[in-house]
């Protein structure tokens, strides 16, 4: 006997069926459905006076296959992702996409090209860039009579 | 500030099917081993993983037939959760061997 999927999937539409009067966020198995974006996420930025911090969602991505470069205060970001299906298998449903990425982070100030600390865990990439000496904010003391 | 249970995010999957057993890849970036929560009531699935700051990701499947939901197993590596569906020999793929007379 052959399993076929095509029946497994009317089975499957019957039972959505009676589960969508309790749970509408219920998806049927084999059916693709939009959902919230991830590896094509945009950056996060979060500022102190010395630094900038930028960290992106890279769900799936090794440190060794990641790329980081600096130019200027332009930081790009290249790599790729192990999405290949293992031997064997195949592909019932496909929304996590692209297997490779570029992506550029533009510093709202100029940074310093020698000091750049970054920190990829649990699918997050954490880029910690710290601005130059003269886009500081500087404390300006008022002077009373 | 406590955030809403309500808020939830669909993390995007990659459903592949093997001879013994389903495999759900689930993007969940910022989740840590610890914070992911798998579920099985009659023949829904849940996944569910915190983060901490942010939304926590939600994802319901109805589970096929022939599947043996009593064995589901789930890695986290890297930001996706990997959930291992066994499938029963009944609906393992078979090769009809044809004899040759």
């Amino acid at each position: 006997m052959l399993f076929r999927f095509d029946e497994i999937d009317r089975t499957l539409n019957f039972l959505e069926d009676v589960q969508r009067t309790f749970d509408q966020a219920v998806t049927r198995w084999g059916q693709p459905n939009g959902c919230g974006p991830s590896a094509r996420g945009p950056w996060r930025v979060a500022q102190t006076d010395a630094s900038i911090l930028a960290s992106i969602d890279l769900p799936g991505v090794r440190a060794e296959d990641l790329e980081l470069t600096l130019d200027d205060d332009v930081l790009t970001i290249e790599g790729a992702r192990q999405l290949t299906p293992p031997e064997g298998y195949r592909v019932q449903v496909d929304e996590r996409g692209a297997q490779t990425f570029t992506r550029t982070f533009k510093a709202p100030s100029p940074v310093d090209p020698d000091r750049v600390e970054a920190k990829l865990a649990d699918g997050v990439l954490t880029v910690t860039l710290y601005k130059t000496e003269a886009t500081r904010p500087v404390t300006i003391p008022i002077q009373t009579a | 500030m406590k955030t809403t249970a309500h808020r939830f995010i669909r993390p995007r999957v990659d459903i592949l099917s093997g001879d013994q057993d389903f495999l759900i890849r689930a993007d969940m970036p910022g989740v840590g081993a610890d914070d992911v929560d798998l579920r099985v009531e009659g023949t829904t699935l849940t996944l569910v993983g915190r983060r901490s700051e942010r939304p926590a990701y939600k994802r319901q499947f109805i589970i096929p037939q022939h599947t043996d939901v009593d064995a589901v197993t789930a890695g986290l590596r890297h930001g996706v959760l990997e959930v291992t569906v066994p499938k029963t020999s009944a609906s393992r793929a078979r090769t009809i061997p044809i004899a040759v007379g």
